[in-house]
């Protein structure tokens, strides 16, 4: 398992300990499953539930206050993204990945107010179009609540790369619900 | 823009929940069931991992405890080394007692110990102490022995009394003969570590591999000399909980035709029992009466 530094960062709380059991109690099985389905083997997706142990401690406050089934999901979101890059980890992949460098894409991000009205459904279509990068990108940042620099350790890349990506996949799928509302 | 997140974040939440939905729907039984193994066999370490990552980084209360003794002990220790170490000679407690009276006199303390206080007009050690005298001491004169006499004299021996009357010691009561302890049975040829302790003569072995055997015609015990994940349909299960077999979880599924499946590990075995057409509470109490079998099984 990778020695990750969330040690400091340990919330030293009786209560978050039980919440946490508790959430690895009843998810535990899905966590080994959603791992499993992306690992090669099933050391490797011990690894990765570890790892996302720690990441949902890393975000027990967030995780306290949600929903019952947005917190499933979110688990399961948060395996399935620790185990793509545990996976990209051990490929030694994304090194070079999209270091562009700011430049690369503008961050001026007219609000034309096309998302609002395109509606969730239309979004959640478009989103699905979206290279895998970005919408990697846009899930740890917007469903994972995951920093930029959060994102860039897990990624193994600048912190900038991070927000050229997101930035990209905003104005990806603003395209996208463009199209499609001219269509 | 705030709006916009919004937008996203609602969007990324349908998809997550999809995605999940999904990956519950492809989850098959052998999947859940590999899964949960995972999951038990690992559970110890990730409990461990979380307990580290939350606890508060106060030692742990028994630790405190401990180490709270240790200081007492130590510290008595301590206390201890640092006295002097009581004499064995009494001392007076008080200088009067010996000069109320004029010369030393002894008296006997209770417990034995003779007392003798310092006089104050003792003699100077100076003055005991004499000089050596330097006059030669003569020597002791030898002085031989009387010779023995002439002729032993005759010590009679002890009279033996007129009648001896030994005892007899009583004669050891017959212990009862060694009755050798039931030993479990099962058919020969097991060549299983486990088995049902119900019923154990009723069990017909099967002929492939010596560790399937059936009772019943109903119930069949199967034991797998590794930790292994039995064949077995998974889209027809009906049912499926888990319950406890002497003290270890075990997976128990029913299918669409009513057949049972029971389904642990022990000690790196799988231990499985099936039943096409049998009773539930029946399978379990075979189940919870499979004991393990003596290192020499085979030989009963």
């Amino acid at each position: 398992m990778l020695p990750l530094p969330l040690l400091l960062l340990a919330i030293e709380d009786d209560s978050d300990r039980a919440f946490m059991e508790k959430i690895y109690t009843d998810y535990g099985t899905l966590m080994f499953h959603q791992a499993r389905l992306i690992c090669r083997s099933a050391a490797d997706a011990q690894d990765v539930v570890s790892e996302a142990l720690l990441a949902l401690i890393k975000k027990i406050s967030l995780l306290r206050n949600m929903p019952c089934n947005k917190l499933k999901s979110y688990i399961v979101i948060t395996v399935k993204h620790q185990a793509i890059d545990h996976y990209r980890r051990l490929r030694h992949e994304d090194v070079t990945w999209d270091e562009e460098g700011p430049d690369a894409v503008s961050f001026a991000q007219p609000e034309d107010g096309i998302m609002e009205a395109a509606g969730v459904d239309a979004i959640r279509q478009a989103i699905c179009t979206l290279p895998e990068r970005e919408k990697d990108a846009l899930m740890k940042r917007y469903f994972l609540k995951m920093t930029e620099e959060e994102i860039a350790a897990a990624w193994q890349v600048r912190p900038v790369t991070v927000r050229v990506t997101i930035s990209r996949a905003r104005n990806h799928l603003k395209t996208i619900l463009q199209e499609r509302r001219e269509d | 823009m705030r709006e916009q997140n919004d937008v996203l974040e609602q969007a990324l939440a349908e998809l997550a929940a999809q995605e999940t939905r999904a990956l519950e729907e492809q989850m098959t039984f052998s999947d859940m069931q590999m899964a949960k193994k995972m999951q038990l066999a690992h559970s110890k370490e990730n409990r461990t991992l979380i307990r580290k990552h939350t606890r508060t980084l106060r030692p742990a209360p028994f630790l405190r405890a401990a180490a709270a003794i240790a200081v007492v002990v130590g510290g008595l220790m301590l206390l201890r080394s640092s006295m002097p170490e009581k004499a064995d000679v009494l001392t007076p407690t008080s200088p009067s007692f010996s000069m109320q009276t004029n010369s030393p006199s002894s008296t006997q303390e209770p417990n034995g110990v003779i007392f003798t206080p310092i006089s104050p007009t003792a003699t100077p050690i100076a003055n005991i102490i004499k000089p050596i005298s330097t006059t030669p001491i003569p020597l002791p004169t030898y002085i031989p022995s009387p010779a023995p006499t002439a002729e032993p004299t005759h010590v009679p021996l002890a009279t033996p009394t007129a009648t001896p009357s030994p005892v007899p010691t009583l004669a050891p009561l017959a212990t009862a003969a060694p009755v050798p302890l039931a030993a479990p049975q099962h058919p020969d040829g097991w060549q299983g570590n486990y088995f049902p302790g119900k019923n154990p003569g009723d069990w017909l072995l099967k002929p492939s591999g010596g560790m399937t055997a059936v009772y019943d015609d109903n119930y069949e015990f199967t034991e797998y000399d590794h930790i292994t994940t039995p064949l077995s349909d998974a889209r027809d299960i009906a049912e499926y909980e888990y319950v406890m077999i002497n003290g270890v979880p075990a997976l128990l599924t029913e299918d669409r035709a009513g057949q049972f499946t029971l389904t642990w590990d022990v000690d790196g075995r799988t231990l499985s029992l099936f039943s096409p057409d049998g009773e539930k509470e029946t399978l379990l109490d075979i189940a919870n009466s499979v004991i393990k079998l003596p290192e020499n099984g085979s030989d009963f």
